[in-house]
């Protein structure tokens, strides 16, 4: 019973301590947007919208990894984009990720299947502000797997990341 | 020495070069792969693009702003504050490019920085999390004015950062090219060192070898005479009794020692001494076959090994060559010195099976030749020793005995078969020994060819036929004969036996057909002997082949030479009967020669079958012991008194 009282009281302090937060354009309403050939929808315009709860039920993963945005190694966390691509039945050979300030990347869907590539949530276990490149950071594995350390796959890391169009 | 420890020094200073300049290489590489590095390569290309977005969305703030101004009734605060965020981030973004600072080192982006900064934080009330302040037209209008100059200012910070990016990929250019340069020169200057490393290295490696065989030769060769020295001589007699051993051959060791060498040494010097080695080294291997091992164990002893000696008769001749050999005079810096050697020989596997005892054998045997006067040789073993001793008085007696005229003739009848009439005889030589008595010829022969003193005594023995061929002439029958046994030595073309022989008979003045000589079948084999036959013919000296049956009887031969007479050998006539094969080899063989016009002689006829047997196949003539054995001249003189009875035996001896 006490264990019980406990955890509400938690709980409460959570929901407490979240609310600012909620009230904030980060965490509420929809963050990302999923839409071309994909075979499961939740919206009226063929399109699969996850608000950031939703990307929270996903499984999570997490790495820590250097990377060039920032001078020290960081973890992130956050569920992982096959993972994604799974839920919304995507069927298609290429992402286009497209940004909050319309900046696109392509990103071949092999990759998501090749690298432990996530879409992160969380950045050392804190939500990401948009002034923090969040809400949502594309990322690879750079520190685990060398062949990301290149160009091509710093560019395909995208940050601020709002929808996805698979093709 | 010396140059071996600088040569060490060398070595060391190349080695600790070849490890800078690795070093060099190394470094460089590694910095070249930092420069090339992902993140850096990334940063690098990436700052005109962070900043010209981040002038983008100052630009797209201002548009929301300029909006919201104009139309205050759509103002929607999300977007704007989104709007707000993102230009924020962006500052972020430029400012924690660690290549941003950098590359645009030197135009004015801290301050540019600095102001938008600034900026942000004058407008954080409105659109910041913590605190926000209403958002009302003025507001608006005056955050409006504070940026469109700082819009100006990032866009002179854009292009700055496009005219560095420029100007930095020139100068990374430049540097990777100069780093390449570096390494280029480095890496020659690393194969130059390696080169000479090698060079060094190989060099060293031939000197060693060649110093490795300059200490071999030390090692094993004696270095006044070359020749090998005690310990190559020991390691060479044990192989070659190995191999013997396996051969069943005989070895020889010869142990040789100079016999008045310290005399030269003390009177002449040392160095006429050394001289004199030189020159004794030099002969005793002209004495021996290649194969044959001349050492030298010190001093002036030396030890020759013979090996692959088919009987052990041999050495003593190269024994005696020796001895003769070091006995002429050595030509000695201007003098002339006399040396003489006693040598010890010993035999493997008669005497000894082991190299100590060999050697041991063949010096007792050498101070035995020194006990014995010198100047000799000895053996180790006694029934060598005896043998060898019993020849060489043999020969010595031998070189007396024409002076003191210990030879004497026998004549062996040979006798016309269908007569039985004596018309010529064989001479044979008898030496009757002061001591020995009568010797064998098939014993001194032997001994006389090897001294030469064949020449001489051939020579007597035609001479003293000459004489009794012409007594006997004039006394009983004119055409009377006696055939002259001669050696193959007699006939070589070096002897002065044809010039004795023509003035024997020049001086008896008769005719040279009073003598045939008899020559083996193994003379004809040498093709010159044919002209030597012509000079033979022309002194009127008939020739009769010998022993015809039993060497290499060729028809071709009796072609080419002109042959008198063909005597029969004495096994074919022994087996004479009725019906055998060697019947049949007899008168092929008469018939033969009669059609080349050659008379035939049979020998060894020793029955009244043979006789008759010869007789009736044609054979000219007759000899053996049924007519008479040999005998001295007088009485064989009988048997012309007796004539022309058949013959009988007269006489033993």
């Amino acid at each position: 019973m006490l264990s019980f009282r406990r955890l509400i009281l938690s709980l409460n302090l959570l929901l407490f301590v979240a609310l600012p937060g909620q009230a904030d354009d980060t965490t509420s309403g929809p963050v990302l947007t999923l839409s071309g050939t994909i075979s499961v929808t939740n919206s009226d315009s063929n399109t699969y919208v996850f608000d950031m709860a939703m990307l929270e039920a996903l499984p999570q993963y997490s790495f820590t990894t250097s990377t060039p945005w920032y001078p020290e190694p960081h973890k992130f966390s956050g569920p992982l984009m096959r993972d994604i691509l799974a839920k919304v039945g995507a069927n298609g050979e290429t992402l286009t990720a497209v940004a909050l300030n319309e900046y696109k990347v392509r990103i071949p869907v092999d990759n998501s299947t090749r690298f432990n590539l996530i879409v992160a949530t969380h950045r050392d276990d804190k939500h990401m502000t948009v002034r923090e490149k969040g809400p949502l950071f594309v990322l690879y594995p750079f520190d685990n797997d060398s062949e990301t350390q290149s160009q091509v796959y710093y560019d395909r890391s995208i940050w601020q990341l709002k929808a996805i169009h698979i093709e | 020495m010396q140059s071996n420890k600088s040569i060490t020094y060398w070595l060391i200073l190349i080695s600790t070069s070849l490890l800078l300049v690795f070093s060099g290489v190394l470094y460089l590489q590694f910095h070249h792969s930092r420069l090339l590095s992902g993140t850096v390569q990334y940063n690098e290309s990436n700052v005109s693009w962070n900043i010209f977005q981040l002038q983008s969305e100052a630009l797209r703030f201002n548009n929301a702003l300029y909006t919201a101004v104009l139309d205050p009734s759509s103002i929607d605060m999300n977007k704007l504050r989104l709007r707000h965020d993102i230009f924020y981030s962006r500052v972020d973004t430029v400012t924690f490019n660690p290549a941003s600072e950098q590359l645009l080192n030197g135009t004015a982006y801290l301050t540019i920085i600095k102001s938008t900064y600034d900026f942000l934080e004058s407008i954080d009330p409105y659109f910041g999390e913590s605190y926000r302040k209403p958002l009302d037209r003025e507001a608006m209008l005056a955050i409006l004015q504070q940026l469109v100059p700082l819009q100006e200012k990032l866009n002179d910070l854009s292009l700055a950062s496009v005219h560095q990016s420029g100007l930095h990929a020139e100068n990374r250019a430049a540097e990777v090219q100069r780093q390449i340069a570096i390494s280029t020169r480095l890496i020659l200057f690393q194969l130059v060192l390696t080169l000479l490393f090698f060079y060094i290295v190989v060099r060293q490696i031939k000197q060693l070898q060649a110093s490795r065989e300059d200490l071999s030769k030390v090692a094993n060769y004696d270095p006044l005479t070359s020749l090998p020295n005690r310990r190559l001589f020991l390691d060479r007699l044990e192989q070659e009794l190995k191999k013997v051993h396996r051969t069943k051959d005989h070895l020889a060791l010869l142990f040789l020692d100079l016999d008045n060498f310290k005399d030269i040494n003390d009177t002449l010097g040392h160095e006429v001494g050394d001289l004199l080695l030189q020159e004794a080294a030099r002969r005793l291997r002209k004495c021996v076959r290649e194969s044959d091992t001349v050492s030298r164990l010190g001093g002036d002893e030396f030890t020759i090994i013979l090996s692959d000696m088919a009987s052990t008769e041999n050495v003593a001749g190269i024994s005696e060559a020796i001895l003769k050999t070091l006995s002429d005079p050595f030509e000695l810096d201007g003098r002339e010195g006399f040396v003489s050697a006693s040598i010890g020989i010993t035999f493997y596997p008669d005497d000894a099976d082991d190299v100590n005892s060999l050697l041991k054998n063949a010096d007792q045997a050498m101070y035995v030749a020194k006990e014995r006067g010198r100047n000799r040789f000895h053996y180790f073993t006694a029934s060598m020793q005896e043998a060898a001793q019993t020849k060489m008085h043999l020969v010595n007696d031998l070189r007396s005995a024409l002076a003191k005229k210990e030879f004497q003739l026998h004549y062996q009848p040979i006798v016309e078969l269908t007569t039985g009439i004596v018309h010529k005889a064989e001479v044979l030589l008898r030496w009757k020994h002061p001591l020995r008595g009568i010797i064998s010829p098939l014993e001194f022969i032997p001994a006389a060819e090897e001294t030469g003193l064949i020449i001489d005594i051939g020579n007597w023995v035609f001479h003293e036929a000459a004489c009794q061929a012409q007594r006997w002439r004039q006394q009983y029958q004119s055409s009377f004969q006696l055939s002259v046994n001669t050696s193959p030595l007699q006939l070589r073309a070096d002897t002065n036996s044809f010039e004795s022989w023509r003035s024997s008979l020049k001086s008896l003045e008769l005719p040279g057909n009073a003598i045939a000589i008899e020559i083996t079948e193994s003379l004809l084999m040498d093709a010159s002997f044919a002209k030597r036959l012509v000079a033979i013919h022309a002194m009127g000296v008939e020739v009769s082949l010998d022993d015809f049956g039993t060497g290499y009887s060729s028809m071709s031969y009796l072609k080419k030479f002109d042959i008198d007479y063909l005597k029969i050998d004495k096994s074919f006539v022994a087996n004479l009967q009725q019906g055998s094969s060697d019947l049949a080899i007899c008168e092929a063989v008469i018939v033969m020669a009669h059609k080349l016009g050659i008379m035939v002689i049979a020998e060894g006829i020793e029955t009244l079958e043979q006789r008759n047997l010869l007789n009736a196949m044609g054979c000219d003539f007759g000899q053996g012991y049924l007519f008479s054995y040999p005998v001295p001249a007088t009485a064989f003189e009988k048997l012309f008194e007796s004539r022309p009875k058949p013959l009988t035996v007269t006489d033993q001896k």
